[in-house]
C-alpha cells in the first residue's frame, strides 16, 4: 500500500502539468473570442454634445451671445457654432470653437446684430462638428428693445424702373437708410424683393407691422389693385386700420400709381390719397414753402424720444426749415386725425410736410419729400424713425 | 481456504480492483484529454468564427433634435456605426403627410465610426408643427433600413 501511494506520487507532476496546459489553452481560447466579441459589441457611452449655457442678450441695435459646450467625446472637436436670427438666417456665427476632449469650452460674440431678434423670443442654436457630429438648442433672447414691431421694407427687384419718378430719385438709397436705422435701432425687418411676397404678407397681414414704401408715389400692388384702383386703397386703408400697421410715405403724391409689376394704372393726383383716406378734401401741394420743424417732438429725451432715435443713429441734427415737394393740405373739418406734426408751414398747421395720421389702430406716416436738405439715404432713415415715434408715443 | 469460490472471487475482486487503479497512464491522459480539447476548439473555431466574421450592421441613433423657429426648420441626428461593417446611410424626415426630406447626402460611416445629419431649411418650418412627433428613417445602401426614429417638433 504504501509503495503504490509513493508511485502515485512519483508520477503525480504530470497531471497538474495536463490540467496547467488544458486551463492555459481554454484561457487561450476564451481571450481570443472574448476580444473577437468585444469588438462586435463594444459600446461605450455615446458621443454627445452638450448645450449647457446659452444666453442671448439683446440692447437695442446690439445682441451679445455666450454659450457653454461640454464634450462627451475623446477627441479635440473644432465646431461652428450659430444663432439663427428672426428672419431665419445665421445672426451670429462663431467658427473654430475648440472643445477639448471630454472637457467644456465657453464662447461670446456680439456687435450689431439686435435687429436679428425680438425680446422674448426664443431663437435655434445650431451647433456643428463636420460631418460627425452636431447639436442644437434655443436660446431666448433678454434684454431691451424700442419695438416688437416688425418693419418691413419694399424693395421689390425691378419695380423703381417700372414706375419711375414719383418723388423719389433713387429708391435703394431710401432702402438703404432705412435698413440702416433699423440695424442701429434693433427693430427687425424684412426687405420684401417679390411682388409675391408682398401679395402674401397683404393677403395674410400680420399685426403690428410698418411698411416702408420707397418708391413715393409709387405703389406696389397686386394685380386686383390694378383692376380696382379704389377697392385696394380702401382695403389697405381698412388693413392698416385692423392690424396696427404703420405706412410710412417717403415722397411725391401717394399712392398716385398703382402697379403689379407688369402693369400700372395712374391715378389723378389727389385721388389715392383721398381713396385711402376714404375722404375727398385732401390736397398735395407743390407749394415749395419752407416749413419749420415742429419743435415740441424734440422736448423729450427719454428712451423712446425722437431726440433718442436720433442720437442712437448718429442722425445729424435735424434742420429748423426745410422745403419739401409735396406737402399735404388738409380740409377744414381735419379728418383724419392726426397723431404727431413734425414739419409744417409757418402760419398754421392747414399745410405740413411732415405728418403721422391715425388709421383706425394704425398709422400714416406722410414725409412730403423730396426735401432740399435731407438725402434720400436720410429720409429712408429718418421716415423710420418718425414712424417708431408714432407708433410709440 | 484459498482454493474456496467465495475467496476466488475476492481474490478475483482484489486483483481486477488493483488492475483499475492503475488505469491509463497519465501520459496518455493528458495527450488524450488536450487532443479531445484541441479537437474540440477546432471543430467550435471555425463555427464561431464564422459568425464572428461575418458583417453585422448595426447602428445606435445618439441624438436626433428637431427645431423649428417660424418658417425655419433644423434636424439633427448623431449616430454611430455599431456594428462590424462601413454602411452608407442616408437620413430622412417625413412630415405628417410622409411627404420624405432628405438630410444631406449619404454618408459612408466605417465601424465604430459617427455621422451627423443636418436638414436645415428657411421654408420647410412652415410644414412641421410644434409638440407633434414626426418619422425619421435611416437607411443603408445595402441593408435596407436601420432605423426608425421617432422625433418631437420644438421651439416656436
Amino acid at each position: 500500500m504504501h509503495g503504490q501511494v509513493s508511485r502515485r506520487k512519483d508520477k503525480g507532476i504530470v497531471p497538474i502539468l495536463a490540467v496547467a496546459v488544458l486551463m492555459g489553452i481554454a484561457f487561450l481560447t476564451t481571450g481570443i473570442f472574448a476580444v473577437e466579441l468585444n469588438r462586435v459589441v463594444y459600446n461605450p457611452a455615446p458621443e454627445d454634445l452638450i448645450i449647457q449655457d446659452a444666453m442671448l442678450m439683446k440692447h437695442y441695435g446690439y445682441a451679445s451671445f455666450k454659450v457653454t459646450i461640454r464634450s462627451n467625446t475623446d477627441r479635440e472637436l473644432a465646431l461652428s457654432v450659430s444663432v439663427i436670427g428672426e428672419d431665419g438666417l445665421p445672426a451670429i456665427r462663431v467658427d473654430n470653437v475648440r472643445v477639448p476632449p471630454r472637457g467644456e469650452t465657453t464662447v461670446s460674440s456680439s456687435g450689431l446684430v439686435g435687429s436679428k431678434f425680438f425680446v422674448g423670443n426664443g431663437y435655434a442654436v445650431k451647433v456643428s462638428g463636420g460631418s460627425d457630429i452636431g447639436t442644437s438648442g434655443v436660446v431666448e433672447c433678454k434684454g431691451v428693445e424700442f419695438s416688437r414691431n416688425k418693419l418691413i421694407i419694399l424693395a421689390i427687384d425691378g419695380f423703381s424702373a417700372i414706375v419711375g419718378y414719383n418723388g423719389v430719385t433713387n429708391s435703394s438709397a431710401i432702402v438703404a437708410g432705412a435698413e440702416d436705422a433699423a440695424i442701429r435701432l434693433g427693430i427687425p425687418y424684412e426687405k420684401v424683393t417679390t411682388m409675391s411676397r408682398w401679395q402674401s404678407i397683404l393677403a395674410n397681414p400680420m399685426d403690428g407691422i410698418m411698411v416702408i414704401n420707397p418708391y413715393g408715389g409709387g405703389t406696389p400692388v397686386p394685380p386686383q389693385g390694378v383692376d380696382s384702383p379704389q377697392q385696394f386703397l380702401r382695403n389697405l386703408s381698412y388693413i392698416i386700420g385692423n392690424h396696427s400697421w404703420t405706412w410710412v410715405h417717403v415722397g411725391g403724391e401717394p399712392f398716385s400709381l398703382l402697379s403689379d409689376g407688369s402693369r400700372k394704372v395712374p391715378l389723378n393726383s389727389d385721388k389715392g390719397i383721398e381713396w385711402f383716406f376714404n375722404t375727398d378734401h385732401v390736397t398735395i401741394s407743390s407749394s415749395n414753402a419752407p416749413m419749420e420743424l415742429v419743435d415740441c417732438v424734440l422736448t423729450e429725451t427719454d428712451g423712446n424720444s425722437l431726440n433718442y432715435f436720433l442720437t442712437v443713429t448718429n442722425f445729424r441734427t435735424l434742420p429748423d426749415e426745410m422745403r419739401f415737394g409735396y406737402p399735404i393740405v388738409l380740409p377744414p373739418s381735419d379728418l383724419p386725425q392726426t397723431k404727431f406734426v413734425f414739419y409744417q408751414k409757418r402760419d398754421g398747421d392747414s399745410q405740413t410736410a411732415a405728418r403721422s395720421f391715425i388709421i383706425g389702430s394704425g398709422y400714416y406716416v406722410h414725409w412730403g419729400g423730396p426735401s432740399n436738405l435731407l438725402s434720400e439715404f436720410e429720409t429712408g432713415s429718418l421716415s423710420l424713425m418718425l414712424a417708431l415715434y408714432t407708433n410709440l408715443r | 481456504m484459498t482454493g474456496s469460490r467465495p475467496y476466488r472471487l475476492l481474490s478475483s475482486f482484489a486483483g481486477g480492483s488493483k488492475r483499475s487503479k492503475r488505469g491509463v497512464s497519465p501520459i496518455i491522459s493528458t495527450i488524450f484529454l488536450c487532443t479531445i480539447t484541441i479537437v474540440a476548439v477546432a471543430a467550435i473555431s471555425p463555427l464561431i468564427s464564422s459568425r464572428l466574421s461575418s458583417p453585422v450592421p448595426s447602428i445606435a441613433v445618439t441624438k436626433a433634435v428637431l427645431l423649428k423657429q417660424d418658417n425655419y426648420l433644423l434636424l439633427i441626428v448623431n449616430l454611430k456605426n455599431t456594428g462590424s461593417c462601413p454602411l452608407t446611410l442616408s437620413c430622412t424626415l417625413y412630415d405628417s403627410a410622409l411627404t420624405p426630406y432628405s438630410a444631406g447626402s449619404a454618408q459612408t460611416i466605417a465601424p465604430q465610426g459617427s455621422a451627423s445629419f443636418v436638414l436645415e431649411s428657411q421654408t420647410l418650418g412652415s410644414t412641421f408643427s410644434i409638440g407633434n412627433e414626426y418619422r425619421i428613417d435611416l437607411t443603408d445602401a445595402n441593408y435596407g433600413r436601420m432605423a426608425e426614429v421617432r422625433v418631437f417638433c420644438m421651439g416656436r
